[in-house]
């Protein structure tokens, strides 16, 4: 069902559950996997997922639909997992290190992670990047977002997205090279 | 030792560029400018595995979610209604019962009094003065204009009952300011027509005064 025709029956309150249920199935997968390679942890995953979605049925009244529903709900996951990186440094008064390591070993002793080798190894140096340009790299390589999107997104310029990608490219390039 | 001359010799740098590098220049900038660089040896496949059937179970977590949200904001919207419609008794039970208790401790009696009370502060004390005196020789002067053929109406002599209903209602303080105690007693016993020997200030009365 396309957008347009969920949000109609979303308000309605008659179809207002149906309708929403619907545009959970319709996204659920692309925001999880958004999610997990911010948090690594199924668990926090998982949680951070339904925070998504309860925030979005309690703002969809308001979406004005001047983006699209995706692009709105891609912003809400993304404030969710950098509050949520934030919130573990100020809870733990860990520096960012800290949270970088928490993360790393969650990355291997986690359950749900395949053996895959090159791809883990990218994972843990993605972590050395700072959040916000793995955000950045995460949804350009791995989601494949137009800059335009991501700017609606993180509220930042395009060339501002395509310099820090760039910059993340080059990094992970020499990281791979040397953990090679 | 042999003079080095740099205008003699050629030297070519010493940096050499990858293979092709220049045949692909152009597209790896085009690309850069773009923003669609990706990074080599890497894949995009992820190592991120969930749950068997996660995803079948994900939509009915969330909706339960909402559902007890939805709950929780029927029930505060309700509680919030049970407060303001208690707040609106509680004050209602206040304004009646002000309302009464102005019913029960305001008797009419004493708005008359205090109506007759404000009527008797209008009245000027020269006029009492001047009553009391005109009524007090009433009598002689009515005897003197006789004695030179005035005629004169009978002036109308008040009644003993709208006297003492008059004195009865004078405020005592005002008598006591401009009459004497014993003039007091004199001007009374007067009035009565000495019909009586009742006297309407008792001494504890005047004492009081």
């Amino acid at each position: 069902m396309e957008d347009q025709e969920i949000l109609e029956k979303f308000r309605q309150e008659t179809s207002k559950n149906y309708a929403f249920n619907l545009l959970v199935r319709k996204y659920q997968e692309r925001v999880y996997r958004h999610i997990r390679k911010m948090v690594i942890d199924h668990d926090d995953a998982d949680d951070l997922t339904q925070e998504t979605f309860v925030k979005v049925w309690q703002n969809l009244d308001k979406f004005k639909e001047q983006s699209k529903l995706f692009t709105w709900i891609y912003k809400i996951a993304s404030n969710e997992c950098l509050n949520f990186l934030r919130k573990k440094r100020n809870k733990f008064f860990l520096p960012i290190a800290d949270v970088k390591k928490d993360l790393l070993r969650k990355l291997e002793t986690s359950d749900y992670v395949s053996g895959d080798e090159i791809a883990i190894k990218l994972q843990k140096v993605l972590l050395t990047l700072p959040e916000k340009q793995r955000l950045v790299f995460n949804m350009k390589y791995f989601d494949e977002l137009k800059y335009e999107e991501m700017s609606e997104i993180l509220n930042t310029s395009v060339g501002a997205l395509k310099a820090s990608y760039h910059h993340a490219v080059k990094k992970i390039e020499e990281a791979m090279k040397s953990e090679i | 030792m042999k003079k080095f001359k740099l205008e003699n010799t050629r030297i070519e740098p010493p940096f050499k560029s990858p293979e092709n590098y220049f045949e692909d220049f152009s597209t790896k900038l085009q690309k850069r400018i773009e923003g669609e660089t990706e990074p080599e040896g890497v894949s995009k496949k992820s190592p991120f595995g969930v749950p068997e059937r996660y995803f079948d179970i994900l939509p009915q977590k969330i909706m339960n979610r909402v559902t007890s949200l939805r709950k929780k904001v029927w029930y505060k919207e309700r509680v919030t209604w049970q407060w303001a419609t208690l707040a609106c008794s509680f004050l209602a039970l206040i304004w009646f019962g002000q309302n009464f208790w102005w019913h029960t401790h305001t008797s009419p009696i004493g708005e008359a009094e205090a109506q007759l009370l404000d009527e008797l502060k209008k009245i000027d004390d020269e006029e009492v003065e001047q009553y009391l005196v005109a009524n007090k020789n009433q009598d002689l002067l009515l005897e003197e204009l006789r004695k030179y053929n005035v005629e004169v109406k009978e002036m109308p002599k008040k009644k003993l009952n709208d006297t003492s209903e008059f004195l009865e209602n004078l405020p005592k303080k005002d008598l006591e300011e401009f009459i004497p105690e014993d003039m007091l007693q004199e001007i009374v016993e007067e009035e009565l027509g000495g019909e009586s020997n009742e006297v309407i200030f008792s001494e504890k009365d005047t004492m009081s005064l």
